[in-house]
């Protein structure tokens, strides 16, 4: 994958600015006291709020499809590595001093919330190139059409058949329903699993079929099985997508509860000490 | 004979001509015309064209083949027929004989859902019960989003749940938890043992301001002629897990005793000082006033001085200023006659009244009084304190004076007091002696002899033993000091080294006075404080924000849960009307559906045997995602089938030549009919050699090797005979 040539100018200034708050702290840590109060902690306790507001603009940024205030790529870029940067701004804006609980645990969001980006970012360079290798030439919407059509067929052959074909059919298409938060199952679900039980149940009704729907019902198992092969191709995309979609489900949250205690522990701070002059 | 065949393509309609007899329809790639679409067969249809037109023959297709919405096997076309084969929608518009057979292909994809309303009405047919499949997005099914689900209302629980965290942490006894590190002991509790509440000290706003100090320690100042005091906490800072607040580092007296000339408006006298190793001034004392003559050289000379009792004894420093401990700090005593020179000074004055002794100290008349009684005969006051004596002097009659016992008590007082004290005469011409000045303290600093009680007198105090004149000040210079307290001594511990150099070690930044001292009393100063009169507001604010966030989470799970309620509940209904199906052993003749359309065909009737019961119908779990198992897939990387995928089944799949033995044909005769087969083994998948007769491989990097039973793994691949087939294993 070439790397973009915004993302070699970010990870510039993000070194750049790396070694910057570094040598800034350690510097300053031989004059003043390091902590969130002093005149160096409460300049990174700024910058980086700032950061985390103008990183959450991102999300705004994402979209807004006629803004033309620098390409989205490149705000990907600057979101990735200023995102890096802010958590270790806000490590120093701590001068290793975990005490203040309610500060403590805006840390830990912040952390968890660079964490997630980083799986988040490596997810995006690593999956879509297993994705490109299952996808099939449909997508996923029409294999679901696929699958409905399939479906259809299915209960054309078993319409007005006997009763145990209808339920071999009912049972077949039972199978392939969603479950609840299928979704979300499919990221935790080993793929691999032992045959459930529904399909030896299956067998005891196979030999209910009367004998003159033989040909039928050769016709729905093999349409039954042509779509479960469907399905799990479907399922396989789908789980890509999802698998790149999930880790979302943590940034996303946990950035607005960090501005929620970043909020009190700012408040807090003006509160109980006097920042302003 | 041939085929024309016209495309709706992106860019407008494209027309092929395809020479030959058949047209082979399909998604296998024998065929000319192709559709992706699984729906499709790999070899679906072919149309043959003879003398007598085109005729369309199903393969055998899964799906079938549909001409003008029915399934044929084989038919002639005519013009305007259409034919439907998986997503494939073929018109019929030309089947003269003599000419090329014109198709029109379009895909349904687009219009499948009328297509299926069209086609599910049509073959409805009356059985034993029509069948309507589910329509099911399976797409969204398996998204991750789901109408109750969403990062919104994610979010909204999370923001809920932080709200719900902090409103509780505001309360007013639990705020230490914006505590940014532990406070100093004297701090921390207040008189009652609770711990401190935080606006004891902060003002809402401004910080630990002087004032909040100020109710409990009262004003307290530096030098009286400072310009810019500053606030208590630019020394004293709290919060910083340090156990007492007083241990003040050099740095910030250094600030301005450094260049104190830049912090005062008016020219100062003051030294500047940066540490007391390097530019500290001379220690200075105040001169001795010289009321009282003392020779320390004679007192401490060796072979000793004679006591009361004629005997030599040899003294040292503590025999006289012995060192008390007071709280702690041992320090000397202050030198009294009493205690400390009588031993050998006694105030006797005539060897026949060896035990007469004068009273020291107080009023002189005293000493003439008892010079005077004991001459004329009362022996009776020998031994009294000089308190009784008053008491007993001052009852007497005045006796008139015996001139000679008047001049002994004047020549004795003379000599025996005159030998330490400076005597004058007072106005009435009695002998007076000059009461003696000495300083309480010579040191103006913080100063303990105890520290240092492992070191001699004689170390710091060193010109004692030649001190020969009174007015001589016996107290330790500079020098004395800096060998330890340098800022980089060597000579003392590194425990010690960090805090013996300090400032405040030796000097009081506040100005204590004995009137202005101010007396801690926590009790009454102490104002109880709660964290805001606000916190009322503040958790009325965060209920209507909670308020606000659950009918944000709570809404839409409420809407999606009925939404899922909803078909269910029709769903069981429709079941119940369904429900009278009788159980198809009871019945003979299929039940009629009342609305369903008469029968095209006579249906087959079911064939039930007599001895069958069937179990009543039970409405069967949802199976979900269980179901499926995924195994993985072969790609076929090189040979006949390059670019084809197939999915591992749980049962596994054979390759090989014999289209009867194997799923997957490889169309090769260096290929046995059954060569491997993949099969997964819990949840393994391996390739198993089928004793093919040219072997099967493995590619890894070391090169090939023949295998007979081999756990796959993700990106390997086999090789089928002589490079006759390679299939990848992905997943």
């Amino acid at each position: 994958m070439p790397v973009a040539r915004s993302g070699i100018l970010w990870r510039r200034i993000f070194l750049l600015l790396l070694i910057a708050v570094v040598g800034a702290y350690f510097y300053n840590a031989r004059k003043e006291f390091p902590h969130g109060g002093s005149t160096l902690g409460l300049t990174y306790g700024t910058i980086g709020y700032a950061l985390i507001l103008l990183l959450a603009f991102f999300g705004i940024r994402k979209r807004w499809y006629r803004s033309r205030f620098g390409t989205l790529e490149q705000w990907l870029q600057s979101h990735i590595y200023l995102g890096l940067l802010a958590l270790v701004i806000l490590l120093f804006h701590t001068g290793g001093r975990f005490n203040d609980k309610i500060a403590v645990a805006t840390l830990i969001l912040v952390a968890i919330v660079v964490a997630s980006g980083i799986v988040g970012a490596v997810l995006y360079v690593t999956i879509p190139r297993l994705l490109t290798e299952v996808e099939s030439e449909l997508t996923v919407d029409e294999i679901s059409d696929q699958l409905n059509q399939l479906a259809k067929q299915m209960a054309r052959i078993a319409s007005g058949r006997s009763a145990p074909f209808q339920r071999i059919y009912n049972q077949l298409i039972e199978e392939s329903i969603p479950g609840w938060l299928g979704g979300w199952r499919l990221l935790i679900s080993r793929l691999a699993r032992k045959k459930s039980k529904k399909q030896t149940d299956l067998s005891s009704l196979l030999a209910l079929v009367p004998r003159d729907e033989e040909v039928e019902l050769r016709q729905l198992l093999v349409v039954s099985r042509q779509r479960k092969e469907l399905l799990i191709r479907l399922l396989f995309q789908q789980r890509y997508k999802n698998i790149l979609e999930a880790w979302l489900y943590i940034h996303v949250p946990f950035t607005i509860a960090l501005l929620v205690f970043a909020i009190v522990h700012i408040a807090a701070a003006l509160f109980y000490r006097r920042v302003l002059v | 004979m041939s085929f024309l065949v016209q495309r709706v393509a992106a860019g407008g309609l494209q027309l092929a001509e395809v020479p030959g007899d058949v047209l082979s329809i399909g998604r296998g790639t024998r065929a000319v015309l192709r559709s992706e679409n699984p729906a499709v067969s790999l070899d679906h249809a072919n149309i043959a064209a003879d003398e007598g037109g085109y005729t369309i023959t199903d393969l055998g297709s899964i799906t079938g083949t549909y001409v003008n919405g029915r399934p044929v096997e084989s038919t002639r076309l005519g013009k305007g027929d259409v034919i439907e084969i998986g997503d494939l929608h073929l018109d019929v518009q030309s089947a003269d004989p003599t000419k090329p057979l014109f198709l029109r292909v379009t895909r349904t994809r687009a219009q499948s859902s009328d297509f299926e309303e069209a086609s599910v009405a049509e073959v409805a047919m009356p059985g034993v019960a029509s069948l309507k499949a589910p329509k099911i997005d399976y797409a969204g099914e398996y998204r991750l989003q789901r109408p109750y689900l969403t990062k919104v209302a994610v979010t909204a629980a999370l923001v809920i749940f932080c709200i719900i965290v902090i409103g509780e942490i505001t309360k007013p006894k639990k705020q230490t938890l914006f505590a940014p590190g532990a406070v100093s002991s004297a701090h921390s509790r207040d008189t009652k043992g609770d711990p401190m509440d935080c606006q004891t000290c902060h003002e809402p706003f401004l910080g630990a301001t002087s004032s909040r100090c100020e109710r409990c320690h009262g004003p307290m100042q530096h030098a009286t002629n400072q310009e810019t005091p500053p606030s208590c906490t630019e020394c004293h800072a709290e919060h910083r897990g340090q156990g007492r607040l007083a241990s003040i580092s050099n740095n910030l007296c250094v600030d301005c005793h450094g260049n104190i000339a830049a912090h005062m408006r008016r020219a100062s006298s003051t030294p500047n000082v940066v540490s007391f190793g390097v530019n500290h001034p001379e220690l200075t004392y105040e001169p001795d006033h010289d009321t009282l003559r003392f020779n320390h050289k004679l007192h401490l000379q060796k072979g000793g001085v004679f006591n009361a009792q004629g005997m030599r004894e040899e003294l040292n420093c503590t025999f006289c200023h012995s060192m008390f401990d007071v709280r702690g700090k041992i320090d000397p005593a202050a030198i009294k006659f009493n205690n400390d020179c009588k031993h050998c000074h006694r105030l006797t004055f005539d060897p026949r009244f060896p035990d007469a002794e004068v009273p020291h100290g107080g009023d002189p008349r005293n000493a003439y009084g008892f010079i005077l009684a004991t001459y004329a005969g009362n022996r009776d006051i020998a031994g009294k304190s000089p308190e009784e004596l008053r008491r007993i002097l001052t009852q007497f009659r005045q006796a008139s004076v015996d001139e000679r016992a008047m001049l002994n008590a004047e020549q004795v007082i003379k000599v025996k007091c005159g030998l330490c004290h400076e005597m004058k005469r007072d106005a009435k011409g009695s002998w007076i002696a000059t009461p003696p000045v000495i300083p309480a303290r010579w040191l103006n600093a913080k100063f303990s002899h105890g520290p240092h009680r492992t070191l001699s007198c004689e170390e710091c105090h060193a010109h004692a033993e030649k001190s020969a004149k009174t007015s001589d000040v016996l107290m330790p210079q500079r020098n004395a000091c800096v060998g330890c307290h340098a800022e980089r001594s060597s000579t003392l511990l590194a425990s010690t080294r960090s805090r013996t150099h300090k400032c405040v070690l030796c000097h009081e930044y506040h100005v204590h006075s004995n009137n202005s001292l101010p007396r801690f009393s926590p009790r009454s100063a102490l104002v109880r404080a709660d964290v805001g009169g606000s916190s009322g507001m503040l958790e009325s604010i965060l209920f209507a924000a909670a308020v606000v966030l659950l009918l944000v989470v709570f809404v839409p799970v409420g809407v999606a849960l009925y939404q899922r309620m909803k078909p269910a509940r029709a769903e069981r209904n429709a079941e119940r009307r369904t429900e009278p199906v009788p159980p198809p052993a009871a019945a003979k003749i299929p039940p009629m559906q009342p609305k369903a359309p008469p029968p095209p065909d006579p249906p087959t009737p079911p064939h039930i045997g007599s001895t069958r019961v069937m179990q009543p119908d039970e409405p069967a779990a949802h199976q979900g995602t269980e179901a499926m198992v995924w195994f993985g897939m072969l790609r076929c990387t090189a040979g006949p089938l390059e670019g084809q995928t197939f999915i591992i089944e749980d049962d596994g799949i054979y390759i090989g030549r014999d289209p009867s033995l194997s799923k997957i044909v490889v169309d090769d005769s260096r290929v046995s009919k059954r060569h491997v087969r993949i099969v997964p083994r819990d949840g393994k998948v391996w390739a198993i050699d089928q004793n093919s007769t040219n072997g099967t491989f493995l590619v890894s990097s070391a090169g090939r090797e023949r295998i007979t039973e081999h756990q796959l793994k993700r990106g390997e691949s086999i090789v089928l005979a002589d490079d006759a087939a390679t299939f990848m294993y992905q997943i």
